[in-house]
């Protein structure tokens, strides 16, 4: 009788507490977000059930929990811990990434710089709520719209919050349809959105395979902590624009990043443990972020009204909004909005060009903000 | 510590400041090389007739009279040698195709290169490979290797880059 009642005060059921329930229902509120809404599937999928394997009630000391030494969570925790995922998925997001429409149209990466407005924004108002200084950075690059971005310098700055600024920027990345088109709205005329884009340019395979060689050196000489990030990412799209290293391009695109997707989505989501996220801290992190997200965009949108005060080739101010570099997610929300003001109007590709800019301008703000608050 | 104070106190203002800066001056500078590579591509390939040029201003009325009569002759010397002049375009596609059958043995299958074209997204590779095949750039085999094809000999040395004469500026363009 006393070993049943052992037992059953060993039970998730006894030593859950309402925290947990709580966290559970957001895992599977992600993990329903994921598969019903497609809403960032490959992301919201693992990380929701994440939250679910980081929330079961276990006793402390057997060596279950992500956050115990010498569990099998901890281990592969690891890799979030240190930051060596998110420069494997930028390797895979490399070899996965056409540059070719930004680089047809450069003056369009100036707005993926305009939307890392939204990160310095909200590093000042992080400051203004009372976080240090190294946590208000690495709340600050939510607005940068990149997961593994986020990961990589809040893992370096403040290891503490990867867990809530993860689940907060992949959450806003997954809800960029929802979060972006009220902001386009509000900041552009009908004329404005139905400005049609002119022909870009044909780019030549020299000009892509010089350009991540050119781009990596130029990048991290001006930002050297950006390193590992932007080494990766342009290191990923020379092999697969070089055409002799298709097999290693091949996997860098495919088994690698859904690898590393796997590890980062579930340990990130196990990082989630109910008495260490939800505090305080963790709700105001998920406001500046949400902040974060809308400064971002607005910047881009009206970085790209700016420009057009100045250039005679008028450009659609809604491409603004993909300056955040949640790709292609928001390039998608741009050509949506377009095409419904102008069926006729197709701004996916242009729309590319700062998005995949954005991915690059982001990188660097995290690496002038690790360097400058470590 | 809350609000502007606490703002200043980690210097905030300075941070924020010079970080977007950074991010602006990096993509702007991005952005002008990306918009000069073509140009410098272009010069790259024309780099000849332009060393040609520069030479021409440097030299004396008599010494360019000199180099014209020297040019002329050296042209009738070669116009029998085996020359091919290709357009940018075609070089890349030249070029391309050579580092695909790079990792291919010598003599190589035209329906295995086409499906490496393709893997790899190169366009249009089947009329690519015709017209390398019909400028002679690629041969077919003979003997054993009937049905397999090769580069055709020293074609590197043969081939020289031409440069077409912009089209005019209008509706339908595209430079």
């Amino acid at each position: 009788m006393e070993l049943i009642l052992s037992f059953l005060h060993n039970t998730g059921f006894a030593l859950a507490d309402y925290r947990h329930f709580i966290m559970i229902a957001v895992g599977v509120l992600f993990i329903f977000l994921g598969i019903a809404k497609h809403y960032e599937p490959l992301l919201l999928v693992p990380i929701g059930f994440g939250i679910l394997m980081g929330n079961i009630p276990v006793f402390k000391g057997l060596g279950l929990g992500i956050y115990e030494k010498g569990s099998v969570l901890s281990y592969l925790y690891f890799g979030v811990r240190q930051g060596i995922y998110p420069p494997l998925i930028f390797l895979g997001i490399g070899a996965m990434t056409d540059f070719s429409s930004m680089l047809a149209r450069p003056k369009l990466m100036l707005l993926g710089a305009a939307a890392q407005i939204g990160v310095f924004t909200t590093f000042l108002g992080a400051l203004a709520f009372g976080f240090r200084a190294n946590e208000a950075g690495s709340i600050g690059i939510i607005g940068g719209a990149d997961g593994p971005t986020a990961i990589f310098l809040s893992a370096k700055l403040a290891p503490e919050l990867v867990g809530p600024i993860a689940i907060a920027a992949y959450s806003y990345m997954a809800l960029v349809p929802v979060i972006q088109p009220p902001i386009m709205y509000l900041l552009t005329s009908r004329k404005e959105r139905l400005i049609r884009m002119s022909d870009s340019r044909s780019v030549s395979k020299r000009e892509k395979i010089i350009f991540p060689i050119a781009g990596f050196l130029l990048c991290c000489f001006l930002a050297p902590a950006a390193l590992p990030l932007l080494g990766m990412l342009f290191f990923g799209n020379l092999l697969k624009e070089c055409l002799v290293t298709d097999r290693l391009a091949q996997t860098a695109r495919a088994a690698l990043i859904d690898v590393v997707t796997i590890l980062l989505g579930i340990t990130v989501g196990a990082s989630t443990q109910a008495d260490i996220f939800l505090t305080a801290s963790s709700v105001g992190i998920f406001c500046l972020g949400a902040a974060s997200f809308m400064v971002a965009t607005a910047g881009g949108v009206l970085f790209a009204k700016l420009m057009n005060l100045f250039s005679k080739d008028k450009i659609n101010p809604l491409l603004g909004a993909a300056g955040v570099s949640a790709v292609p997610d928001s390039a998608r929300v741009v050509q949506l909005i377009g095409n419904k003001e102008d069926p006729g109007n197709y701004l996916l590709m242009h729309a590319m060009a700062p998005n995949v800019s954005g991915v690059i301008g982001s990188a660097i703000a995290a690496g002038v903000l690790w360097s400058f608050l470590l | 510590m809350f609000g502007l104070q606490a703002i200043s106190s980690a210097n905030g203002w300075i941070i924020s400041a010079s970080g977007i800066s950074i991010v602006f001056f990096g993509l702007v500078i991005l952005c002008g090389l990306v918009a000069s590579l073509h140009k410098l591509l272009y010069l790259w390939d024309k780099r000849a007739s332009c060393l040609q040029m520069a030479k021409s201003a440097l030299l004396s009325t008599e010494d360019r009279e000199a180099m014209i009569s020297k040019a002329t002759g050296s042209e009738t010397a070669t116009s029998e040698e085996w020359v091919l002049e290709l357009l940018p375009e075609w070089l890349e596609t030249y070029g391309q195709f050579r580092l695909l059958t790079g990792r291919l043995s010598e003599n190589f299958s035209l329906p295995c290169l086409i499906d490496r074209a393709e893997g790899l997204g190169v366009q249009k590779p089947c009329s690519s490979l015709d017209a390398l095949l019909k400028l002679g750039i690629i041969e077919e085999g003979e003997g054993e290797f009937r049905g397999l094809y090769h580069w055709r000999k020293d074609v590197e040395d043969k081939i020289l880059p031409i440069h077409r004469v912009p089209a005019p500026q209008g509706k339908g363009v595209h430079a």
